[in-house]
């Protein structure tokens, strides 16, 4: 679900057509009936954005046809935690959970708390809301004690009862009413996946962003961790839920922290924000749990923090934590370009990415563009993002002042370096051949940048500038460049002072005797001469010797859960870590992920803190209470459960809520540009999701100048059902004019069979669909779909809703005459004038005095900062 | 020691990967140097195999008029399948090529030789499936198995580069082995599968498909046919109308003959030489020389024999010889 | 040389070609030099069959015949290297690249074959053709006027003979440019058995034409007798055209709708059939009695020969070029 594997991801889906060769059964549900319908043995079409209703009609199903797996989910979830009675269900609010403040559009989950750990917990209330809390720090204070179970589940509030009662409206009939889909399609799929689970077989879930992609996106995840954790898919192998990242080692970017909210390793970065983040000591309070893994966080900072700043962290100053640059609110991609256009954002680098293209309401972050002072642009070609100034828009160029500097970039056979895919597999690349003409990498110019920086700064006597001074960088140095294998082993990370290289992130001491760049992958050169990323040894199951998967070469994350409590395998079938008794360690064909001589039977003692404090069988050792979260206390910010959301812009009523038919705390920006269509109005009833095609990649800027490429799938199109094409007067292969209040483009038609109209609360509902390849440069060009998207988001991680939005499609070519109907879409516009500069002035000085108050650690923060300064964002899943 | 390809519809996700590596490893120009329309056929759109797209992706789109949801799960199928040359065990191309250009290799592969390839252009209609292209520089093109990289025991860059091993490469023996396996498997799962190209298919094919549904649904002939079919047939005929018309016209020639010395000509009598002389013809318009008369023997003599009829018709006969003449010269032989 | 367009080429999306080749982008050369090789087998028959069993009165026709098959045949030649996409190659078919001088002879491939013929002829041709020179009196270059003796042309057998054996190439020629169209897997050309034997037929019927046409024109009157066989012997020939051109469509059956249907086949049927054997027949016939039997028959000759071309077009382009329109041609 939410994933075209086979149109964009055909290399991964080598393995799913080798399970389906093997009798695995594959079930596609999705809208359209794309390459990977094609390949499956069932494709259930339902509506965008009803996922959530059809997950959760499979949560029902379980529940209510008792298919789910007891021993599983009593021990490894928290079905048993008795819930404080604060919390309230959207059901008696209708749409809401309790602790919502309607004014501010936010929540404050104190209300979902566990029961016991109310009263008198820290208000952590920022701290709830930062999304990397999702990474497994509690916002509820779990310091003094465990939380209360009822082993009985009888408990009306605990857990499992509450998910019983959230879900029992998720009816077959409910669901095929959102959905547009039939019972009996519902059905076989709920009874599939039931039978397909247990101590016997396994489940996994495939998705990728088109689960992500809504203003609900990780809601949707959350759904199926739900099923995936009652019917004891996780941990196991042949289960899980399996994100397929949108391009090439995104998953590294993500580890190795490309995130404005996240220093490598996944450790939250500092906010100004936090008052409690002013020090390192407030730091570690408040982000790192006492019991679990992460109660190792000290270590990891500071070896992180040695890292960085090498000699200059030391024990007396905080390790250098105050080197730290601190955000003072969403820095993520589209509050960027709101900031741009405030003229708060000046400059701006654009590396390997276009997104005067890829950019939602493109036309707007174009705009945005025409407002920095200056641009650089890194990529293989002079990419649409590098010629915004000459977009047909445009119509005076001259008129815009932003300095572009493009920088040719080298390609992936022309540099060393290491691609981490989705399942955190880590592979080297060696350089192949040399790039061409002034081609440089990405090493290089980061290696030069900050070269050049350091002796920018080297006389100043600014503190600001100091971090600059310290930053550790003594990589050596091949050809202009830092080599990457000097690179690779900082993050390995390595003994203070001798420089020995650390085997595991089991020997980093929060002394300062060690450092490292990124925890997670401390072991991948465990010593000089061996790069686990370069080894290459295969076998015909787990292959542990091909390359290296952080953490610790694990190739299946909470691996303990594969075998009982006991310790013994589920079954001889999916046999894959367990206990042995006689040498009273874990063993298997993985790396076990839990401590390998700790005993199932073993007993926690909270107190203790760390691992300690979890039991022998508790898998889940990232969580404070070592369980699968099917209610999420806190981490999340919009709901401690997935409950069915129309998208913010949708054909229909909410099925199941008339009060708050969207997300409430959906992230909204209402700039100019940036028009939302009301549900259900009728000036653009359609549907359309956007996506992309095999042939092409993003935004097209690494295949539209290929003419190989090119002529595989040369124009932009919509895919349109036969039923639209006749009542709209559409042909195949015709022209096409789609619009929405952001913009208006023109494309071919495919009509085709494919695509069908939904049945949806009685009404017909149509849904076409858009590749979003094309833009103005290139071998081929064509209209910027994305031009049409509106900026909206997911409140946890700021993700675009693209994969579902309203328009309105007729047939033949006057985008022009739409466009001049439009009125206040914005165009790219000369330099910020003194209004605006002033405002940006304005909005700098507040930002920086609520910086100032933050790291007043007394005083409480009032002021809700200014847009965009208003909520932060977490992981990108691109 | 024949290679070849098997390529298996059932599991191609119609991805191109074998089309751009074809094109990357064999530095073809893309089709219009990229800049094509949008076909409106399903995700094709470089339409067929050509002198630049030597792997060729079809799809093809099943859905059922019944447009309801069960229904539109019915029987709905989104057939894909990677085209290319079938290295034909008997090849029309190989067949018909008048310069050698076009060879067996020792992989039993069909070869087009650059160097050799004149643009005579007789491979490209003699090809029942319409592989052969007629290139920019005026020869004919084709897969070449990757005859280079065979030759390195290289497997050729479209297998290589197939995600899902729809394309595999090897001894089509071996490879036909496999086929057979999966056509059972999949029929053991109710899946209407067969391999196209075996014997039947103009003697084999080493580039063979497993396909579920009409060759013809995949653009390909069900009973191709070689171009030497009635070639023998065309040459006899021809040879029995050469005589037809042969006998035809001598009957034709000798029918004033038959017809004594009246026939069509007396519409010309008015206009030409007085009756008595109708046989003759006219004085020859040209110069006489020596070597001409001694020449003239070449047509027997008919010179003198006008001539002398011209001074006293009754020599004639002896003049001639008797029907030496075989009568044309008027005498009655 | 370059592929048709890409309309044309996805003209066949949706109803791809099946089971079939695609068009070998022949075009004019070929056309013409189907027309020129059937004129130039044609002559050169004609020309024999009269030295075998005319009288003095055909020494003309005799002499023109031979005059026009062999530079008709030079022509041949030339159309068919400049149709090679690479013309400087044109060697590669007579001998073997790669091993020189080992002749390229491949019997079973009618492109090969026809190089044989083609060129065998040839070496009939010329003595014949420098004979018909001498024979009027224009051939004074001694060396050649040796050869001719040296060949023995001077004696009647030897000419008959040697010009004998050469009507059985120069009529393979003809008949063998119809064949080359049967050896393809296009169908309405494989399936067409016939053509061969109609561009055979269609050559002498052509080449009598020419002939009459000459004639005509240089000595009306003189020629009268001569013309007189000729314009029988042609109705022959276009009597046995008109058959098989029937057999050859009703054979054909739906194959031969490129060839009878749209544009080309208005052509066909008016130009080929219409214009190139029916008018012809009408005219010797007698219809248009108002004008002179000359004129009828020039004017009959005329249609033959245009006949005999558009026969050619109609054949080669019309399963060619299915999506592109008659007149872009």
């Amino acid at each position: 679900m939410g994933s075209n594997f086979a149109e964009c991801h055909p290399v991964g889906f080598r393995w799913a057509m080798k399970a389906r060769e093997r009798g695995a059964k594959l079930i596609h549900v999705d809208p359209r009936f794309t390459r990977t319908s094609a390949m499956c043995d069932v494709h259930v079409p339902i509506r965008s954005g009803s996922d959530i209703a059809f997950l959760g009609g499979i949560i029902n199903y379980i529940l209510s046809e008792d298919r789910w797996f007891k021993e599983y989910v009593l021990h490894y979830t928290n079905a048993s935690t008795i819930v404080a009675d604060t919390f309230q269900d959207t059901d008696e609010l209708d749409g809401i959970f309790s602790g919502f403040d309607a004014e501010a559009r936010h929540y404050d989950n104190r209300a979902w708390a566990y029961e016991g750990t109310l009263p008198g917990m820290p208000t952590q209330v920022k701290s709830a809301d930062q999304p990397h809390a999702k990474e497994g720090q509690p916002g509820v204070d779990f310091k003094r004690f465990p939380p209360r179970t009822d082993p009985t589940l009888r408990h009306p509030r605990c857990v499992f009862q509450i998910v019983k009662r959230h879900y029992a409206r998720y009816t077959p009939e409910t669901v095929a009413r959102i959905c547009g889909c039939t019972e009996a399609q519902f059905l076989e799929v709920a009874r599939t996946l039931c039978d397909n689970s247990g101590r016997e077989r396994t489940s996994a879930f495939v998705y990728a962003v088109g689960w992500t992609q809504h203003t609900v996106g990780v809601q949707y995840i959350r759904a199926a961790t739900l099923i995936q954790a009652l019917l004891g898919n996780v941990g196991r192998p042949g289960g899980g839920i399996l994100a397929l990242r949108g391009h090439a080692t995104i998953q590294g970017s993500t580890d190795i922290a490309t995130l404005y909210n996240l220093l490598p390793g996944y450790l939250p970065a500092p906010s100004a924000q936090v008052p409690q983040h002013s020090t390192l000591e407030g730091w570690l309070e408040n982000e790192m749990p006492t019991t679990g893994w992460w109660a190792n966080g000290r270590k990891y900072m500071v070896s992180f923090l040695r890292a960085w700043y090498g000699d200059a962290a030391r024990a007396d100053n905080e390790w250098g934590y105050q080197y730290l640059p601190k955000n003072v609110g969403d820095h993520s991609h589209m509050p960027m370009f709101v900031a741009m256009h405030e003229g708060v954002l000046r400059g701006f680098m654009a590396i390997g990415q276009n997104p005067a293209v890829g950019g939602q309401n493109a036309v707007y972050q174009r705009a945005g563009l025409a407002r920095l002072e200056w641009l650089v642009v890194k990529d293989l070609f002079v990419t649409e993002t590098a010629d915004f100034w000459k977009a047909p828009d445009v119509t005076d160029p001259s008129a815009i002042q932003t300095e572009v500097f493009f920088f040719p970039s080298s390609t992936t056979p022309e540099m060393d370096g290491s691609y981490t895919n989705t399942q955190r597999l880590v592979q080297w690349h060696e350089k192949g051949v040399a790039s061409p003409g002034d081609c440089k990498s990405d090493l290089w110019f980061t290696h030069q940048l900050v070269k050049r920086l350091k002796r920018m700064y080297a006389g100043s006597t600014d503190p600001k500038d100091e971090p600059f001074q310290v930053l550790t960088w003594d990589f050596e140095e091949v050809d202009g460049e830092a080599s990457a294998l000097s690179v690779l082993k900082e993050i390995n990370g390595y003994t203070l002072p001798d420089r020995k290289l650390v085997p595991t992130f089991g020997d980093l001491k929060d002394d300062g005797s060690t450092a490292a760049g990124a925890w997670i992958y401390t072991g991948i050169h465990p010593e000089d001469g061996v790069n686990l990323a370069a080894s290459r040894v295969s076998d015909d199951y787990v292959a542990l010797g091909w390359a290296f998967a952080w953490p610790a070469n694990r190739r299946i994350l909470y691996n303990r859960a594969s075998a009982d409590p006991a310790g013994k395998p589920w079954s001889d079938r999916k046999r894959y870590v367990w206990w042995e008794p006689a040498r009273r360690e874990w063993v298997g064909y993985d790396v076990p992920d839990f401590p390998s001589t700790k005993a199932p039977s073993a007993k926690g003692v909270w107190s203790r803190g760390g691992m300690d404090a979890l039991d022998g069988d508790h898998p889940f050792i990232m969580k404070p209470d070592g369980k699968i979260w099917l209610y999420a206390p806190s981490g999340i910010i919009d709901g401690p459960l997935p409950t069915h959301y129309e998208p913010w812009e949708g054909p229909v009523a909410n099925g199941l809520y008339k009060l708050h038919p969207r997300n409430p705390v959906a992230k909204t920006f209402n700039v100019v540009g940036n028009k939302y269509i009301d549900p259900g109005d009728p000036a653009f009833p359609i549907v359309v999701s956007t996506y992309r095609l095999t042939e092409h990649h993003l935004s097209g800027a690494m295949t539209r100048w290929l003419p190989w490429l090119a002529a595989l799938m040369p124009e932009l199109f919509i895919e349109i059902s036969p039923e639209l094409a006749q009542q709209r007067g559409i042909d195949n292969a015709g022209w096409v004019t789609v619009s929405t209040p952001r913009g208006a483009i023109e494309c071919k038609a495919l009509v085709t069979r494919r695509l069908r109209p939904f049945e949806v609360m009685g009404r017909t509902v149509h849904q076409v669909g858009m590749p979003f390849h094309w833009g103005y440069r290139g071998v081929v060009t064509g209209d910027v779909t994305n031009e049409l998207a509106a900026m909206v988001a997911d409140p946890n991680v700021t993700i675009h809703e693209a994969k579902v939005f309203m328009c309105q499609v007729e047939s033949g070519r006057h985008a022009k005459a739409v466009l001049a109907g439009l009125g206040d879409a914005p165009r790219p516009m000369p330099h910020v004038g003194r209004r605006e500069r002033q405002a940006a002035e304005a909005n700098i000085d507040r930002a920086i005095a609520l910086t100032a108050a933050a790291t007043d650690p007394g005083q409480i923060v009032v002021e809700k900062p200014p847009f965009p300064f208003d909520q932060p964002v977490g992981v990108y899943h691109g | 020691m024949a290679k070849g390809f098997y390529t298996d519809t059932t599991v191609c996700i119609g991805c191109k990967a074998c089309q751009a590596a074809c094109h990357q490893w064999n530095e073809l120009p893309a089709l219009n140097d990229g800049v094509v329309e949008m076909t409106g056929n399903s995700y094709d759109n470089t339409g067929r195999l050509n002198a630049v797209d030597w792997r060729h992706v079809r799809f093809i789109e099943q859905f059922p008029e019944d447009r309801h949801q069960e229904g539109f799960l019915k029987g709905s199928r989104w057939l894909m399948m990677s085209d290319v040359c079938k290295h034909c065990v008997r090849a029309g191309c190989l067949e018909v090529c008048p310069t050698g250009a076009i060879i067996r290799t020792e992989f039993d592969s069909v070869y087009i030789q650059q160097d050799v390839c004149n643009g005579c252009r007789a491979c490209i209609p003699a090809c029942p499936f319409g592989v052969v292209d007629l290139g920019e520089d005026g020869k004919a093109h084709k897969c070449t198995l990757c005859y280079d990289r065979m030759q390195h025991g290289m497997e050729p860059a479209c297998a290589q580069a197939c995600p899902t091993d729809s394309i595999r490469f090897g001894e089509v023996s071996e490879l036909m082995a496999l086929a057979d396996q999966r056509v059972a498997d999949l029929r053991g799962a109710g899946v209407p599968a067969y391999v196209y190209g075996k014997e039947e298919i103009v003697g084999g094919l080493n580039c063979f498909f497993l396909l579920v549904d009409k060759p013809e649904v995949y653009g390909l002939p069900s009973e191709p046919r070689l171009p030497s079919e009635h070639v023998d047939e065309g040459f006899a005929l021809s040879a029995l109308a050469a005589a037809a018309v042969a006998v035809g016209s001598v009957v034709a020639f000798r029918k004033d003959r038959m017809d004594g010395m009246h026939g069509d000509e007396e519409d010309f009598a008015p206009r030409t030489a007085p009756p008595v002389d109708a046989g003759g013809a006219p004085p020859p318009a040209r110069p006489a020389g020596a070597e001409t008369v001694s020449f003239m023997h070449a047509v027997h003599g008919a010179n003198e024999a006008s001539r002398a009829r011209r001074a006293a018709p009754a020599l004639a006969s002896a003049e001639c010889g008797g029907g030496g003449c075989g009568g044309a010269c008027g005498c009655h032989a | 040389m370059i592929p048709p367009p890409l309309a044309s080429l996805l003209a066949q999306v949706g109803s791809p070609y099946v089971g079939h080749g695609f068009p070998p982008h022949w075009g004019w050369y070929i056309v013409l030099y189907f027309f020129c090789g059937g004129l130039a087998a044609g002559t050169y028959f004609i020309a024999t069959l009269l030295l075998l069993v005319g009288d003095p009165r055909d020494r003309e026709a005799v002499r023109l015949g031979y005059l026009l098959s062999f530079p008709l045949l030079l022509l041949c030649a030339v159309l068919l290297i400049l149709d090679l996409g690479v013309p400087l190659r044109f060697w590669h078919m007579v001998v073997q690249s790669e091993r020189i001088p080992v002749p390229m002879f491949k019997p079973w491939s009618p492109i090969s074959l026809g190089t044989w013929i083609l060129s065998i002829f040839g070496l009939f041709a010329a003595p014949a053709f420098l004979w018909a020179l001498a024979e009027g009196g224009r051939l004074h270059w001694q060396p050649a006027v040796s050869l001719i003796r040296w060949a023995g042309l001077r004696s009647r057998p030897v000419m008959l003979a040697w010009n004998a054996a050469g009507t059985v190439f120069g009529l393979a020629l003809a008949g063998y440019t119809g064949v080359l169209v049967t050896g393809t897997t296009i169908p309405v050309w494989q399936n067409a058995r016939l053509m061969g034997a109609l561009f055979l037929v269609s050559a002498t019927s052509t080449s009598y034409a020419l002939l009459m046409l000459l004639l005509l024109r240089r000595d009306a009157a003189g020629s009268a007798p001569t013309v007189a066989k000729l314009a029988r012997a042609d109705r022959f020939s276009m009597v046995l055209e008109l058959v098989l051109i029937a057999l050859l469509v009703v054979l054909l059956g739906r194959a031969s709708r490129p060839l009878t249907t749209g544009g080309f086949g208005v052509l066909f049927w008016v130009g080929v059939v219409g214009v190139g054997v029916v008018a012809p027949l009408l005219l010797h016939r007698g219809i248009m009695r108002g004008w002179s039997v000359p004129r009828r028959e020039l004017v009959a000759a005329a249609c033959v020969l245009a006949g005999g071309l558009l026969l050619r077009f109609v054949v080669v382009m019309s399963p060619q070029y299915p999506a592109v329109s008659l007149w872009s041609l």
